[in-house]
């Protein structure tokens, strides 16, 4: 009970000096109590029951104190390492070979003398049925840059992918470890509620690259359909092309979407509810109070 | 009559299988951690060959451009690799950190830093494009290496095999019994402390042996520090002993003895130490990473600066410059006063960042008189050079070779008519800053600890009740 009111008055406090932004919804203050509930329960219910099979109360507490050290310090850190030992991260010199090898295969935007680039301006010629660039009714720079672009996104998707896999893969280690160790459950759930984890941040890099990717995208249509010609570099756009570009907008996300990459743990954290009140409704009917 | 305990006491241990198990897992425990460090080190060394590796085939290349380079009637051009930025575009300078092998000991902070830098002049130190990816979930759960088992996991097995060793008896009834013995009750309480105590040991001297055999065959490994990194390790333990020593002295029950034992665990490798985190992250806050970005302008906009402006502020440190016909394009004098500006403010920015770490380690070393066991750690990387003052160290050192090399390429090629292979050959090379510390004084404060509490069980010779 004395850890309940403990939480409660923290969430409180949180809750009552958080404002604008940064402010928490009720959802997820809730789920956050619960969650902890959930813990708090777990640790009780476990220290109940091992201090119920053991009859020498010294031995007791060593037993819960080894267990807090096992679960808390050690096989956490055993899980991390493990997962980098299963699944282990490529070297930098590895990932740029790749990235390099698969980059030039593709257009260079800012090089009209590349290979590519002037099979590009070869069927933009076709396409418009014009013989130079000078005639055509684009910037053939805004367009060859866009289809630099495109295919530099579509390689930086592989080969990123592949590291965020890997990392992926790592952390599926403690994530599984969460069934056995209460701790890696509550901590990683804790996480995902607060949007401090690792697919939060994921979520953040992708909104902000689908932000990259348009904003680019405008510049270089603008570039290529806006009125200048090509090889004209010094072309502007006036003031009132930036009020017609969006701005980066990043939701905060629903309690749904915050926990949904998470369901494992909190399965986890409800197994083990299950698990230690069918414990204590057992023991407690094998035990002799006198 | 110590024999005797000692055989007594052998025998009493062997027949408990608790405890064997217990043994063989701390020793597994141990193992893992060496293997942790060891993937570590393995990994950054892959890196650092690969880079050394291109670094050395570069020269070579370069060497036999100049071996048929006709310096006597062409002029150089640009493409050429008379020229600074080409020379060094094809040099890919680098250099890599010497990593010690102890370092598999203790990893430190070393999975987090760059072993290699880039010494190419016109490279931003604060890109960092030798980094290697890092998953965020295993930064924040930190490294199990052989220093972290031996601070914070032989603790652990040396109170659960002595926090009763003293009580058990009262306890159980038979300490009338051993008051009768002809020994003194005291020496036989002491002798099994000791042993239990050397039993505890025994995953430490087997992973010790395992370390040894690890790392003996590595690459610049010294015996001499090996050895210090273990005699740090084994006065850690003697602290230990004492301290449970101590503890048992006051003759509380077994409950009580473990209770105070664990906790003071708790607030020896926990809460102090975090503690002081704490406040030293308020007191000495990271530099602000605007400097950097603003730093990165420097280079993006320093073309567009007028010349005159580059050209002033490269009289300003070459006064001599000033009459003399400059034989260079105002190209190279733009990128002779765009480096000299960007390695200028690059270095103030890493002094900013150097002194507020001297500054933090300099109050965290005052603090290892309240945190003695944060000295203990303090000694185990440095004796593994993975301490952050070795790796700003190797940072200013390809600082430094930077400006040292980007003055001396644009030198030659804005006074001299060709840059030679005598030239390249005299080109300034890195050069490693040691930095020298010794783990003396992060040890005082245990080594007092340890002498006090020795005084203290010396003059309180409580009679046992």
């Amino acid at each position: 009970m004395l850890s309940f009111v403990g939480l409660i008055i923290q969430l409180g406090i949180f809750s009552l000096f958080s404002e604008g932004n940064n402010a928490i919804v009720f959802d997820k203050i809730i789920f956050y109590f619960l969650l902890y509930a959930v813990y708090i329960f777990i640790i009780t219910g476990l220290s109940v029951l091992v201090s119920s099979w053991l009859k020498q109360s010294n031995t007791s507490l060593l037993l819960q104190i080894a267990s807090w050290v096992i679960l808390m310090i050690v096989l956490p850190k055993i899980m991390a390492s493990a997962g980098a030992k299963l699944y282990p991260m490529e070297h930098q010199y590895q990932f740029k070979k790749a990235l390099r090898e698969d980059r030039d295969k593709g257009i260079n935007g800012h090089n009209p003398d590349d290979e590519r680039s002037k099979a590009f301006q070869d069927s933009l010629l076709k396409h418009y049925k014009v013989d130079t660039l000078a005639d055509l009714p684009v910037n053939a720079d805004g367009l060859i840059m866009q289809a630099d672009e495109e295919y530099a996104n579509m390689v930086y998707d592989k080969h990123f992918t592949r590291i965020r896999n890997t990392i992926t893969k790592q952390n599926s280690i403690s994530k599984y470890a969460s069934l056995v160790n209460p701790f890696l459950a509550i901590r990683n759930a804790s996480m995902a509620v607060s949007q401090s984890d690792y697919d939060s941040q994921l979520n953040l890099f992708a909104d902000a690259e689908l932000y990259r990717r348009y904003l680019i995208k405008e510049l270089n249509t603008k570039m290529a359909y806006g009125g200048s010609k090509t090889d004209d570099w010094d072309w502007k756009v006036d003031d009132s092309y930036w009020q017609t570009v969006k701005d980066f907008d990043y939701p905060k996300a629903s309690l749904y979407k915050s926990i949904h990459h998470c369901l494992l743990e909190i399965s986890a954290l409800a197994i083990w509810i299950v698990v230690i009140i069918l414990s204590v409704f057992i023991t407690s009917k094998k035990i002799n109070v006198l | 009559m110590l024999g005797t305990i000692l055989q007594f006491e052998i025998k009493q241990l062997l027949r408990n299988k608790g405890i064997i198990v217990a043994l063989v897992i701390y020793t597994g425990i141990g193992y893992f951690a060496l293997q942790q460090g060891k993937s570590i080190y393995d990994f950054q060394q892959i890196s650092i060959q690969k880079v050394l590796k291109n670094v050395k085939r570069d020269d070579s290349t370069v060497r036999a451009i100049f071996d048929t380079l006709n310096t006597t009637t062409a002029l150089r051009s640009d493409a050429n690799v008379e020229a600074p930025w080409s020379l060094e575009w094809r040099l890919g300078a680098a250099e890599a950190k010497s990593i010690s092998p102890l370092s598999i000991l203790s990893i430190g902070q070393n999975d987090i830093y760059n072993p290699v830098i880039s010494t190419h002049f016109g490279r931003q130190f604060f890109k960092n494009e030798f980094a290697e990816f890092q998953n965020p979930e295993k930064l924040l759960i930190g490294n199990l290496d052989v220093s972290y088992f031996i601070l914070f996991l032989f603790p652990l097995l040396l109170l659960a095999l002595t926090y009763n060793i003293q009580s058990a008896d009262k306890e159980a009834g038979i300490l009338p019994l051993l008051k009768v013995q002809a020994t003194s009750i005291k020496k036989i309480l002491y002798y099994r402390l000791l042993l239990r105590w050397l039993v505890a040991l025994l995953p430490y001297v087997v992973v010790s042996l395992l370390c040894y055999v690890t790392i003996y065959s590595k690459h610049s490994f010294l015996l001499s520090a090996f050895l210090q990194w273990w005699a740090v390790a084994l006065l850690y333990a003697l602290f230990w002993l004492v301290l449970v020593a101590y503890i048992l002295s006051l003759q509380l029950s077994s409950l009580l003895n473990a209770i105070v034992l664990a906790g003071l665990w708790v607030v020896l490798l926990i809460a102090i130490p975090g503690l002081f985190n704490t406040l030293f992250s308020y007191t000495y806050p990271a530099t602000d990473k605007g400097a950097i970005t603003s730093f990165r302008d420097i280079d993006a906009k320093g073309y567009n600066k007028p010349l005159k402006v580059h050209l002033d502020n490269i009289i300003s440190l070459y006064p001599n410059w000033k009459n003399v016909q400059l034989t260079s394009d105002s190209n190279y004098i733009k990128s002779f006063g765009n480096t000299l500006e960007g390695i200028e403010a690059e270095k103030k920015i890493h002094h900013i960042i150097t002194t507020n770490s001297k500054q933090q380690t300099a109050a965290e070393e005052k603090s290892f008189w309240i945190n003695p066991i944060g000295g203990v750690m303090r000694s185990f990387a440095t004796l593994s050079n993975s301490t952050l003052a070795n790796q700003q160290a190797f940072e200013t050192a390809t600082i430094v070779v930077r400006e040292r090399k980007g003055k001396y390429l644009h030198e030659n090629y804005i006074i001299k008519p060709h840059f030679t292979k005598t030239d390249y050959e005299a080109m300034p090379k890195y050069k490693e800053i040691v930095e020298k510390r010794t783990v003396y004084t992060y040890m005082l404060p245990l080594l007092v600890m340890i002498v006090i509490l020795v005084v203290v069980l010396l003059i309180k010779n409580k009679p046992i009740k």
